[in-house]
């Protein structure tokens, strides 16, 4: 009898842990049998091509958030570093006063340097991260409004619309999808591979364990921020050629929207536990939502009601399967 | 009631957690109008008694409490509170963000009618009790936050007062209070027990107790020793009735040579934490630090490690002069730290069993920071065999593995390292007899390969088996280094235990 109990205890426990390991992609796989139900043309690979460009922004950024919230931190001011970026690299070329390349590099060197003063001000000022990017994401959005006093500024080389937003890559791959593997393929190895990694998941985990291992605690937390500014600047440039110009009002749900695509794929808002996988999925979730409501004709106000119940459900469904101690 | 009477009676009361008996038949008696002093080592169920008559915990079945005779059941604190028992922490919970009048009638809102807050009537009462105490210099309006401990322990037992409270639980009262404070509290216990209050009160400080207590309980490993008179039995007694414990379970080191110094300690202090702490560890030697609850042992273990700031003194390192700021330059100078609270400080729980044992590993120099986790995991797997981790798996998370596995894992954590140090901070808490021979023999085989083991260890028996020489220390102080030849338990418990001069 109680043999009986103890495997029923155990086999339940294992299903949860399935259910758990799996929920992102459950969440998703159900998701597109509805739509593609109820909308044949969701899976049109045209469709679907469309999807994975859209969400490539929030993408990258979420990668970014990734290591962040595994850290046990939080970045709120990612879409105000991309509203920086846009608008600084449009005005470093207009009117041909620097060729792109340079610019593309000092908009890259600024963006890291933004992440940087948010990290640096965290660990130095011990302030709460969630303070810190707080306050910066008024200051860098303050930064971008000054520069243009308000107004988006053109970019008008045609290459860079090609590279970062409306090309093809064989006529058929959306470059920003393209740039979305690579940075994930580059996050994923972070992560999973490298030392950086590593204690980027034992400083999450328990700080007190990785100072007492050796750990240099302030060095790792600043070097996440300082990639959240480059990865956020990736997006920003997407974002950028996506519109054709700097837009200083650019990216104000990016901050939310990537911390949504993080926790939907599973990496704990407590640290230490993340996936970068789980990330990707989480953000296909949001993006799968926004499209197959769209083709229903759903307006916006609905898809972002639904999209905070698909959060819920599914940090709900977290809960219920944990194996409770 | 006449003075004298048995207020509070248990019998047969005993407690078991999963895998622990923390208390095993336990009978005492408490009279109104005393002192009655509950004595033991760390570990000895005193803390788990507190708990069971403050209503925390409840005691297995077969136990009986009865207070002033009628039998009591007590399923939360709150039970406890209404049989008129009330609790005194270590740590005071006050509220300091509200008045000295605030917190004092906290717990009596059920006497105040309607919505409204009564300001005047709050510091009335607060004030006569105060008064009652010979206090009056606390005003009722001050905020908790802004006074001193001492102070903030008599808002504590004003509320036990004004609650009128029949058996008033000390823990450790004295622990943070300097000597002047210490006295003006005992005044105030005298006058609580010539109001008829009777007082439990813990501590280890045994001067303290001869000074105040009527009688005198005391406990070791859960069991009843016996209750004394304070007036029959001399501070040497008392010792004997804490320690006279069996000596069944004994680590004997092996036998290795002693070679030369490699850690040297010269009057090291951390501001008022602790105060010239001298001493010199060998190559081979396991160098033993006793002492008790509140003896900052840990903390001196952590200034060693760069945990915390040294404000005076050195540490020489195989003669050379070694100032830590940070763990890092102490685990480069081939120190390592095997603290005392294993999911606060030593493991990532939420992390594999490899991950952990590889955090020191992982650090040393790669190409592009690659982990090269095939090989690490075999590492891992070396490990795992080499020190007996029962997993089932390296890839199980920690968080699953018993205390014993646990503490493993930890020690695994150093040893490819080699380190010239290694200091274990209580290394057996918590972990059953089979891990603790285990864990004693990797520690004999640490010092066999020449590693000066600096080890703090709250179990008397266990500390005089396995260590070469034993440091005391005594809040902050130490107490005197004690040879093979001189260990016994009375003779490191009185050095834990003696009148601070």
């Amino acid at each position: 009898m109680q043999a009986q109990a103890k495997t029923d205890k155990t086999s339940r426990s294992i299903i949860g842990k399935l259910i758990i390991q799996y929920r992102t992609i459950l969440i998703l796989v159900a998701l597109m049998a509805v739509f593609s139900l109820l909308k044949p043309v969701f899976l049109n690979p045209i469709n679907l091509l469309a999807i994975i460009k859209n969400m490539s922004y929030v993408l990258i950024a979420g990668l970014g958030m990734t290591f962040i919230i595994t850290l046990g931190g939080l970045d709120l001011s990612v879409g105000s570093i991309a509203a920086v970026v846009g608008v600084g690299f449009a005005m470093l070329i207009r009117g041909g006063f620097m060729p792109a390349i340079p610019a593309l590099l000092i908009v890259m060197i600024g963006a890291m340097l933004l992440g940087f003063i948010n990290g640096f001000v965290s660990v130095k000022g011990k302030i709460e991260p969630f303070l810190v990017t707080l306050a910066t994401l008024y200051i860098y959005r303050g930064i971008a409004l000054m520069l243009t006093t308000g107004r988006p500024v053109p970019i008008v080389i045609p290459h860079f619309a090609d590279l970062f937003g409306n090309g093809k890559l064989f006529n058929l791959i959306p470059s920003p999808a393209i740039i979305s593997l690579v940075v994930l393929l580059i996050s994923w190895f972070l992560f999973r591979h490298t030392k950086f990694g590593f204690y980027v998941r034992s400083i999450g985990g328990n700080p007190e364990a990785a100072r007492v291992a050796g750990i240099d605690i302030s060095r790792v937390k600043i070097a996440v921020y300082t990639m959240s500014g480059l990865f956020a600047c990736i997006s920003g440039l997407i974002l950028g050629a996506l519109m054709n110009g700097g837009l200083p009002n650019v990216g104000s749900d990016l901050a939310l929207d990537s911390i949504s695509g993080v926790i939907l794929g599973g990496t704990a808002i407590s640290g230490g536990v993340g996936s970068i996988f789980g990330t990707l999925g989480g953000c296909l979730i949001m993006a799968v939502l926004n499209n197959g409501m769209s083709l229903m004709g759903a307006q916006y106000h609905v898809q972002i009601f639904v999209k905070g119940l698909v959060i819920i459900f599914a940090v709900l469904m977290d809960n219920a399967f944990k194996s409770r101690k | 009631m006449t003075l004298g009477e048995n207020i509070l009676e248990l019998r047969h009361i005993s407690k078991t957690f999963p895998g622990v008996v923390a208390l095993k038949n336990v009978d005492m008696t408490v009279r109104n109008g005393e002192v009655h002093a509950l004595l033991g080592e760390n570990g000895a169920g005193k803390s788990t008694l507190i708990k069971i008559l403050s209503g925390y915990h409840q005691p297995d079945k077969g136990g009986e409490m009865l207070i002033t005779g009628r039998p009591v059941t007590f399923r939360n604190p709150k039970d406890a509170m209404d049989a008129s028992i009330h609790t005194i922490y270590q740590e005071l919970t006050l509220c300091p963000h509200m008045t000295v009048a605030e917190n004092i009638v906290l717990d009596k809102q059920s006497q105040f009618k309607g919505f409204m807050q009564k300001r005047h009537e709050y510091q009335a009462i607060a004030a006569r009790a105060l008064e009652d105490m010979g206090q009056s210099e606390i005003d009722p309006n001050w905020l908790v936050k802004d006074l001193s401990i001492a102070q903030q322990q008599v808002v504590e037992i004003a509320k036990a007062v004004t609650s009128k409270a029949k058996i008033v639980l000390m823990d450790e009262p004295t622990s943070s209070l300097s000597q002047n404070d210490a006295d003006r509290l005992m005044d105030i216990i005298r006058g609580l027990r010539a109001n008829g209050v009777a007082i439990i009160y813990i501590s280890h400080r045994l001067h303290e107790i001869g000074g105040i207590a009527d009688r005198i309980t005391v406990l070791r490993d859960g069991e009843l020793v016996g209750t004394v008179n304070n007036s029959d039995v001399t501070e040497k007694d008392l010792i004997t009735m804490m320690v006279g414990r069996e000596l069944k379970n004994v680590y004997p080191k092996r036998k290795v040579p002693i070679g030369d110094i490699v850690l040297r300690v010269e009057n090291l202090a951390s501001g008022e934490l602790f105060k010239g702490i001298s001493f010199d560890v060998h190559k081979g030697e396991i160098f033993g630090i006793g002492g008790l609850v509140g003896s900052r042992r840990t903390e001196m273990l952590e200034a060693l490690f760069g945990m915390r700031p040294i404000t005076d003194g050195k540490i020489f390192l195989n003669g050379e002069e070694f100032d830590p700021k940070n763990p890092r330059q102490a685990i480069k100078h081939r120190i390592a730290f095997v603290t005392e609270d294993r999911k606060k400080s030593g493991l990532v729980l939420c992390l594999p069993v490899h991950e952990n044992i590889n955090m020191v590993n992982a650090q040393q120099p790669s190409f592009a920071g690659y982990l090269n986790w095939s090989k690490l995991k075999g590492v891992a797997n070396r490990h795992r065999n080499t020190l007996n981790i029962r997993v089932s798996s390296i890839e199980q998370l920690v968080n699953s593995l018993s205390g014993g596995n646990q503490q493993k894992v930890v020690l695994a954590k150093w040893l490819d390292f080699s380190p010239e140090v290694i200091i274990f901070d209580e290394p057996t808490r918590g972990i059953d007899i089979g891990a603790k021979t285990e864990i004693y023999s990797f520690i004999g085989e640490f010092a066999a390969q020449g590693t000066a083991i600096v080890m703090v260890s709250s179990e008397l028996p266990e500390l005089i088996s396995v260590a070469d020489r034993i440091m005391v220390m005594q809040e902050g102080r130490m107490k005197g280094i004690v040879s093979k030849e001189e260990m016994t338990q009375e003779h490191v418990m009185s050095l834990a235990t003696q009148k601070t001069q």
